[in-house]
């Protein structure tokens, strides 16, 4: 199952909902996290391809992917998630970092920030996958 | 003259002739090396010069946020590319212009300003401390590319394809 960020936008921009349009939140909670699921329930992997857009802000990635590693935890994302770039590989380095410290964080139960309300969206308990409000929207 | 004065005469027209055809293979050779890496330290000095441009841009506050993200990608793709060139061509250690990069996708990019004035069209306006992080950043950076122009003038050939 393959993925593109230009379908979402060619100028993704900042982190969160609240300082910009074309979020790394936005683009978690309206296309990634579902994509994942289906992946997931598919037991597919989900491909990710990075290229085609104008340029990343670091935040947008690490935002977009970090949630991800929150809701579903570093051993499931990365057993079932493939990232692509031709064009800027240097990010696939990068966010192999940020999964480090996005699980770090899972451990902590300090969870991402929500600026804006969103749809329930899945993430992976005890039970497997299950979908709700896991987090409140802090604006 | 006899068959063996001959032989001598022919023997030594044959050796002038092979030294005349080898020594213009080799300055052939020679020339199209040279010419090679000519191109590639233009290359690079081309980049170099658009790189401390812009960064001098940043720091005088004349660059548009959304500017900054595409010309890090431009950026970092035109590295790429150069780099793949020399390290196959000549060995080069293809992450030797990795901290540029750093600079213009993670660090700049990270910065106070980014929050504020990136989704705007409004131009960088870096902090006091960002503007000392970044100068150190940069004067590292710059002996960069005069290490990279040295290897390609020292470093022998190691493929006769870049491609």
């Amino acid at each position: 199952m393959k993925i593109k960020i230009r379908d979402f936008s060619e100028n993704p921009l900042l982190r969160h909902c609240d300082i910009s349009d074309y979020s790394g939140e936005e683009y978690y909670h309206s296309i990634l996290n579902e994509a994942f699921k289906n992946a997931l329930e598919k037991k597919e992997k989900l491909s990710v391809d990075l290229d085609g857009v104008a340029g990343y802000a670091p935040s947008f990635l690490d935002e977009a992917f970090g949630c991800l590693i929150y809701d579903f935890s570093k051993d499931v994302v990365s057993a079932n998630l493939e990232i692509q770039s031709t064009e800027e590989p240097d990010w696939i380095d990068f966010l192999e970092d940020s999964f480090n410290q996005w699980e770090e964080r899972r451990r902590q139960n300090n969870p991402p920030k929500v600026t804006q309300k969103h749809a329930p969206w899945w993430r992976i308990g005890k039970k497997g996958l299950e979908c709700g409000l896991w987090r409140e929207c802090d604006a | 003259m006899d068959i063996s004065n001959w032989i001598d005469i022919f023997s030594i027209l044959a050796d002038i002739i092979i030294a005349l055809v080898i020594t213009k293979i080799i300055t052939q050779r020679l020339s199209a090396d040279r010419e090679l890496r000519n191109f590639f330290i233009t290359e690079v000095r081309d980049f170099s010069q658009k790189y401390k441009s812009f960064m001098q841009d940043v720091l005088d506050g004349k660059i548009v946020g959304k500017h900054a993200i595409s010309y890090g990608k431009k950026a970092s793709m035109e590295i790429d590319e150069i780099m793949r060139c020399v390290s196959k061509k000549y060995g080069i250690d293809k992450n030797l212009l990795k901290n540029i990069k750093k600079t213009l996708k993670i660090t700049l990019l990270n910065f106070s300003w980014h929050k504020k004035e990136m989704a705007s069209e409004n131009v960088i306006q870096l902090q006091d401390n960002e503007i000392t992080l970044l100068n150190q950043q940069h004067i590292k950076n710059c002996h960069l590319f005069n290490d990279l122009i040295m290897l390609i003038n020292e470093r022998k050939e190691k493929n006769k394809s870049v491609i």
